[in-house]
């Protein structure tokens, strides 16, 4: 065993196999620590950043370099005349009757616009309701505060505290000033101009709370410190897909999936395989002929039309109802995917059963089911192993391609509806999102070939002669 | 070794000067042809003998310039008309000395024609690798090669596994003819066939050797075959030339210890008591370590100490009989 | 006359092979529903069909397709009915499914047999370059890429390969209905139409061929290699033959047997290959016409176009077993 081991372990191509299987699987395993989002396809989990936002370290690629990050800030004033802070996050400003008082907020803008602005406060406006609050960024009226409420501005209730969230996704004609102010064909872009209105490039920008006296007496306002919030355009490890979701919690969930289909689908497999190859092999005859039969049908007929048949007419009488898609996709494919296999031990089998030392186990009186498991299933160790390296990739590229086609998995992510989202609308225009594409893809690659190579290493160290396919 | 000058040879057409084929290996190098030197006179049959692995083979793909990837020869010559086959062009080689000069007839095994194309094709291709003919002129050549060594014309038409071992080892020979070569190579021509076929195919090759006067290197393992078809005898083992002389001194005087032996497990059909049949012990040592001295040595029945010390030297002994063995009395 | 024992031999073997599919079929879209209580006349019939009501409609499938009728003589209607083609009208399309596949098949063919082909040439032509370089870095190289393309997931190199010739450098067009409108807006015809939908073509034939002719090369390499140390080259040499022309007649026409053996497993590889390409390429054949089906849960779409790329797949199969006997003499005496 041990030999066997460093035999193993002397070999490059194994190395490099056992690394990456274990390093997807100690992502898999290691999901939930890795991530928050598991599973972004749900609407609850999309949004954490822009669509197709960037991975977070591309910033250093230079078409990249000015998007911005999520960011997060709580807006402190500039001080000024009338201007007094209350306690770290309140200021109480006091407007003379007539006049007017700007509170500034500075902020400091390092980047290019970003997706969305969403602004929050409390503001607790004085109990008459002869006043006007004003919302200034980058000098255009964004949102206007006042009692009587007529559009665009917003009603607010008098002496209470007010709850004020401004959100660049929500403004329309009817709530923002700036809508307004827009030419009519264009206020339906108005969300995604608004951005670029404010934030236009770096530098330094103010948001000013612009609160009006009307009356005749001075008023006193109180005013919470802002919540200033913007999805950025480069996010994560990964990225972001269409809907904002964390392109990184996919790609570990995905490799969860895959790597969980690749285990059960090799079980299942080598399971079926080999008890139809043994089955033909060794009592052959018409049992034979009949498997043997059925391995070249299944084998001939083209397998991915056959299971987006199957999958379909499962779908209608009902069957997916009652069991899990996924297990069900699962099991038709390595129902697929066994005659390869099967053929493969039934040669071998074949050949072994008339080897020296079968036959002499059998003169020896020896029963055959004991032959079976003590002389022929050892020796077929290598070749089962070797099928693994063939058949896991099979079942890898199958399950995503049905995936991808949108005809498999579709309510979590797995590498291959990652891939089909990912280029559903793929055109020049939306450009090419790398950092989601690509990332699936040389996924299943590395996993196929390092099953490949495990396979290929298996059966060179296991096989007590030399069996090497193709 | 010395070079050997061999004085009998009155009409040189072959010469090979302590030739080495070495085949490289991970660990090092299998001596596979170790310093060996013979001759061949013109009209001539030189049999060389010995057991699977001694290294006739690789004698001989030295000698054809076909040697497998991992062969390289180490030193000598291979001499042909005077001129060093292997320091020779090996476009002119292939193209003017091989086949119009040297021709070779292997064993004609299952595969040893190509098994996509009929017979009459592949030995059409041959005659034009080497000649400017026309095709017409070329199978008339073939159609008459074919049947001077007894295959009817028919047969040209056939695919190589459509035709019986003995036919497609006519065919071969017939390949060989086909340049009207002065020398021939034959590397374990008749092995395979049954005895009756083999007898045939052995007289074939007498006969067009007397017909046609070209000289012959005929290479086996049977070392019974050799006494009715040639004139001198080469011994090999373990990569070493062990014994070389004429028909008569080796068969009559066999000097080597391995040659003797070799001699006795021929079965004599004409002693009527079952003699025992007689088997060398042990097995040819491995080429990669070849043992110290001489390398029979393990295996001979009167080796002496000096054997197992030193190499023996390959000397001449009396007349046209040369021996690589310390236990024979040099004259 | 052993040729034509291996021809008739051959011939019944893809018929058995074609009644095993019209099993199947009928399994899968016959028995299967049965057994799990839906009417499949239910899933024949579209709601409406040319203002026929659906009753009518039931009735003329059942006649058909004999859909009331116990499994066992169901059967033998389903069969006839595969063998006239008479495939049920589509419901998502609402249209016979029979002028569906007729309108996509040569698309499809037009994109299997030249890369079916061009594949197999790819794989010679790659192989004689390894095996003129065995073992140094060329061949080393080529042979990883070979084994890579198994691996490579098509879809995904796919819509590499497209957004990068087809959006990024525009070599090919992206859209059929552009590549075979005229630029006065009409659909082109004769000639010019099936020039421009090759030219649209060119990319994905040239792609499936690239992630196709993987395990062809390899196998042609890995004979060829073989063969290189095998009795009749070494005497083809001793011969004096040219080493080139050893190579390019002799290596090749023997290494060439066990690559034309294989295209018949490639071509259920194949036949993914080409539901992916279809889909990703936007290409109406056969293979997006199933995934339409799937979506659509269209059943006799479904049961039609899987008989037919099945049946396509066995004529292939039968052209290849007809021209074996021509690339291997030795077959007849097998």
């Amino acid at each position: 065993m041990n030999k066997v081991i460093r035999d193993l372990l002397s070999r490059k191509t194994f190395i490099f196999s056992i690394v990456v299987i274990l390093f997807f699987a100690a992502i898999a395993l290691l999901a939930p620590v890795l991530t928050s989002y598991n599973n972004p396809y749900q609407v609850s989990q999309q949004f954490v950043a822009a669509p197709y936002a960037v991975p977070a370290w591309a910033t250093i690629f230079p078409q990249y370099h000015d998007l911005p990050p999520d960011v997060r800030l709580t807006l402190t004033p500039v001080s000024a005349s009338g201007v007094t802070p209350v306690n770290s996050s309140f200021v109480k400003i006091t407007v003379p009757a007539g006049g007017e008082v700007n509170v500034s907020y500075p902020i400091r803008w390092n980047w290019s616009s970003p997706y969305n602005v969403i602004l929050s406060f409390i503001l607790v406006p004085p109990a008459t309701s002869d006043f006007n609050v004003n919302l200034y960024m980058n000098n255009i009226n964004i949102m206007e505060l006042s009692p009587v409420p007529i559009p665009p501005a917003v009603s607010v209730t008098l002496g209470k505290p007010n709850s004020i969230t401004f959100s660049s996704q929500t403004i329309n004609p009817s709530n923002s000033p700036y809508v307004n102010s827009l030419p009519f064909q264009d206020q339906p872009l108005a969300s995604l101009e608004f951005p670029k209105a404010v934030l236009p490039r770096p530098g330094m920008y103010y948001l000013v709370i612009s609160l009006q006296n009307t009356g005749n007496s001075p008023e006193t306002f109180l005013l919470s410190n802002p919540h200033y919030t913007s999805l950025g355009y480069a996010y994560g490890r990964l990225g972001t897909d269409d809907n904002g979701g964390s392109v990184f919690s996919e790609f570990v969930y995905g490799a969860r999936f895959d790597l969980y289909l690749a285990l059960v689908a090799s079980v299942l497999i080598i399971g079926i395989g080999l008890i139809i190859g043994l089955l033909a092999g060794y009592v052959g005859g018409f049992t034979d002929l009949t498997l043997n039969a059925l391995t070249d049908f299944f084998l001939l007929i083209p397998g991915l039309p056959l299971l987006i048949v199957l999958i379909s007419i499962f779908d209608l009488t009902g069957v997916i109802v009652n069991v899990n898609k996924a297990v069900l996709i699962l099991l038709i494919i390595s129902f697929l995917s066994w005659p390869g296999t099967a053929k493969i031990i039934r040669g071998q089998t074949l050949s072994l059963r008339s080897r020296t030392f079968v036959e002499a186990s059998r003169a020896l009186g020896e029963g055959k089911l004991r032959i079976l498991f003590r002389h022929i299933v050892p020796n077929l160790m290598g070749i089962l192993f070797a099928q693994l390296a063939y058949d896991v990739p099979g079942v890898i590229l199958a399950e995503s391609g049905l995936d991808f086609l949108g005809l498999g998995i579709i309510g979590f992510p797995t590498w291959g509806n990652m891939l089909g989202f990912a280029t559903n609308d793929l055109s020049f225009a939306n450009g090419f999102a790398w950092w989601w594409v690509l990332p699936p893809g040389i996924g299943i690659i590395l996993l196929s070939t390092a099953f490949y190579y495990f396979g290929t290493a298996m059966l060179d160290v296991l096989s007590p002669y030399k069996l090497r396919g193709e | 070794m010395s070079e050997v000058i061999f004085e009998e040879s009155t009409d040189t057409l072959l010469e090979v000067n302590s030739l080495k084929t070495y085949y490289t290996t991970k660990t090092g190098y299998v001596k596979a042809v170790d310093d060996v030197s013979l001759f061949l006179d013109r009209s001539k049959v030189l049999g060389v003998a010995g057991e699977s692995g001694c290294g006739k083979s690789t004698l001989v793909t030295t000698i054809f310039r076909v040697m497998p990837r991992n062969a390289r020869v180490m030193g000598g010559e291979v001499k042909f008309k005077g001129q060093d086959l292997l320091k020779m062009d090996l476009k002119t080689f292939r193209k003017e000395i091989v086949w119009k000069d040297i021709a070779y007839i292997p064993q004609a095994s299952m595969d040893v024609l190509d098994p996509v194309y009929k017979v009459k094709d592949q030995m059409l291709e041959t005659i034009l690798a080497h000649e400017d003919v026309s095709r017409a002129e070329a199978m008339e050549r073939i159609f008459r090669t074919l049947e001077s060594v007894g295959v009817p014309q028919e047969k040209a038409d056939m695919f190589p596994h459509e035709l019986s071992g003995g036919q497609r080892q006519r065919v071969v020979i017939a390949m060989a003819l086909l340049l009207n070569p002065s020398m021939i190579v034959s590397d374990e021509a008749t092995t395979a066939l049954d005895v009756i076929t083999q007898a045939k195919i052995l007289e074939l090759m007498k006969s067009l050797q007397e017909s046609r006067k070209f000289s012959m290197m005929f290479v086996t393992h049977d070392l019974s075959l050799l006494a009715n078809v040639s004139d001198s005898i080469a011994i090999m083992y373990a990569g070493k030339l062990v014994e070389f002389g004429d028909v008569e001194k080796v068969f009559s005087n066999p000097l080597h210890p391995y040659t003797q032996l070799l001699i006795k497990a021929i079965p004599d059909l004409r002693v009527r008591k079952q003699k025992k049949l007689v088997a060398i012990p042990g097995f040819p040592p491995d080429l990669e370590n070849p043992p110290k001295g001489c390398r029979f040595a393990p295996r001979c029945p009167l080796a002496m100490p000096v054997c197992s010390e030193k190499e023996p030297e390959f000397s001449k002994v009396e007349g046209f009989h040369y021996v690589a063995c310390h236990a024979v009395n040099k004259k | 006359m052993s040729l034509l024992r291996y021809l008739t031999k051959r011939i019944a073997e893809r018929i058995a092979l074609l009644f095993g599919i019209i099993i199947f079929n009928f399994i899968i879209f016959q028995v299967l529903p049965t057994i799990y209580g839906v009417n499949p006349a239910e899933l024949y019939v579209p709601l409406t069909y040319k203002g026929l009501p659906r009753s009518e409609l039931v009735q003329a499938l059942d006649n058909q397709f004999g859909l009331n009728l116990p499994l066992d003589e169901r059967f033998f209607v389903y069969m006839k009915s595969l063998l006239t083609f008479h495939l049920g009208i589509s419901m998502s399309y609402q249209q016979p499914v029979i002028s569906l596949i007729e309108a996509r098949f040569p698309v499809t063919a037009l994109l299997v047999i030249p890369s079916l082909i061009l594949s197999t040439i790819l794989a010679i032509v790659l192989g004689l370059y390894s095996i003129s370089r065995q073992g140094k870095v060329g061949d080393v190289a080529v042979s990883f890429t070979s084994i890579m393309t198994y691996f490579i997931p098509a879809f995904w190199l796919g819509e590499i390969v497209l957004y990068f010739f087809g959006f990024y450098l525009r070599i090919f067009p992206t859209n059929l209905a552009e590549a075979i409108t005229s630029s006065n807006g009409h659909t082109l015809v004769g000639v010019a139409y099936w020039v421009d939908l090759l030219k649209f073509l060119t990319l994905p034939i040239l792609f499936i061929t690239v992630i196709s002719y993987g395990v062809r090369n390899i196998l042609f390499r890995n004979n060829g290699v073989e063969l290189m140390g095998s009795n009749f080259v070494n005497y083809l040499r001793a011969r004096g033959i040219d080493d080139r022309k050893i190579l390019y007649k002799h290596i090749t026409r023997n290494a060439v047997i066990p690559v034309v053996t294989r295209v018949g497993i490639d071509i259920a590889f194949l036949f993914a290959g080409v539901v992916f390409i279809e889909d990703i390429f936007n290409i109406p054949g056969l293979g997006r016409l199933l995934v339409r089906g799937a979506e659509n849960l269209d059943v006799p779409l479904l049961g039609g176009d899987f008989y037919i790329i099945s049946l396509f797949a066995v004529i292939i199969l039968l052209a290849l077993d007809l021209i074996y006997p021509l690339i291997d003499p030795r077959v007849k005496y097998e």
